[in-house]
């Protein structure tokens, strides 16, 4: 799925220890776009994804030594990319920053449509950022990767039904906001 | 376990590739709450793709390698500063030890200070040179060091007088010389 073309993550990361510069770059190229989504739901501003990709990495790469392949690389980036938003939120004394506004949306033949979804991009988001962290971390683990209950419990350091108990409780409050 | 939970639980799987199983899709166009958590999850997971992000690879990665760079730098100075520090009040130390100015209390002080005026006695004795052997000529210097070399085993005490031959006078003064 997400380990073709230039090898598995573990192997990349192998050879990044081993000084290979290029690793790094292969795993940024192939983690970072759906890191920036990731953060992006979690509801960082589209103008701040670059910086949180980066310092997530960043995080990452200091730290390599704490990942041991019991979750995959990929999740525990996004729980990196977790603790750094609640470290930002904290910073900003809890105000929530959900902008849609700067968002760089492409030219649409159909500008209705697009507003619609921009409309429920924007109910979803609000609603994700209500949520319990560990509720709205699982519910993205699972939405976007389709990941498992045991590797979502790996990378969050807890137990996989508690995190099946976590993502129903997310979908039952989201449904019931969103609707 | 209902079959909404069932199906709620492989919406994920279906998301990521799966197919739904018949049943599974008969199941979804009869249930409203299913269909509803089905759009929710779809939304859901398109979230973000109309940013279209993608990083440029390359320079974030030289990016990062500067940046490590650096924390790994700073790490190394203060780690080098702390261990710096450490030598350095280790070496104080061990420099005020040797020339005898440490001094930890006032009691350690005034015993280092009397070992310290003993030592200069022991200096000046094992030093002293008798003043009479300065007006000695060279020639009278090297008697008086042939005579220290002598052995004393070299000098006999055959023929030294002993008590037998004191006269009753003379033994009798030296046992009263010995009772003082």
């Amino acid at each position: 799925m997400t380990e073709s073309g230039q090898g598995t993550d573990a192997s990349l990361i192998g050879a990044y220890r081993a000084g290979d510069q290029r690793a790094a770059a292969a795993l940024v190229a192939r983690h970072g776009p759906p890191l920036g989504r990731y953060l992006y739901s979690s509801g960082a501003g589209p103008s701040d994804i670059d910086d949180f990709v980066q310092e997530t990495f960043f995080r990452a790469f200091r730290s390599l030594e704490r990942w041991r392949g019991e979750a995959s690389f990929r999740n525990w980036l996004y729980t990196i990319a977790g603790n750094l938003l609640k470290d930002d939120y904290r910073r900003r004394k809890g105000r929530i920053m959900l902008s849609i506004e700067d968002r760089d949306l492409t030219d649409r033949a159909d500008p209705a449509g697009e507003l619609d979804a921009a409309e429920a991009d924007g109910r979803i988001r609000a609603g994700l950022s209500t949520l319990p962290r560990l509720q709205r971390e699982v519910f993205l683990m699972r939405v976007h990767e389709g990941s498992e209950y045991a590797d979502i419990a790996a990378a969050l350091g807890t137990t996989a039904g508690a995190a099946r108990v976590h993502y129903h409780h997310a979908v039952r409050r989201l449904k019931e906001l969103v609707q | 376990m209902t079959e909404c939970t069932l199906l709620s639980d492989r919406m994920p799987a279906i998301l990521a590739g799966d197919d739904w199983t018949e049943e599974e899709r008969g199941h979804l166009a009869r249930c409203a709450d299913c269909g509803a958590e089905w759009a929710l999850v779809n939304d859901a997971r398109k979230l973000g793709s109309d940013l279209g992000y993608a990083p440029d690879a390359v320079a974030m990665a030289a990016a990062l390698s500067a940046q490590l760079r650096d924390a790994r730098g700073e790490r190394r100075s203060v780690r080098r500063w702390i261990v710096g520090s450490a030598l350095a009040a280790a070496a104080s130390i061990m420099l005020a030890v040797a020339t005898g100015t440490f001094r930890p209390g006032a009691a350690t002080g005034t015993q280092s200070a009397s070992g310290a005026t003993s030592a200069a006695g022991l200096g000046v004795e094992s030093g002293f040179v008798p003043s009479e052997l300065d007006s000695l000529s060279v020639g009278e210097l090297r008697e008086v060091l042939d005579a220290f070399d002598e052995p004393l085993s070299g000098r006999s005490t055959v023929g030294a007088p002993g008590l037998g031959d004191l006269t009753d006078q003379e033994l009798e003064r030296v046992l009263r010389a010995g009772e003082v």
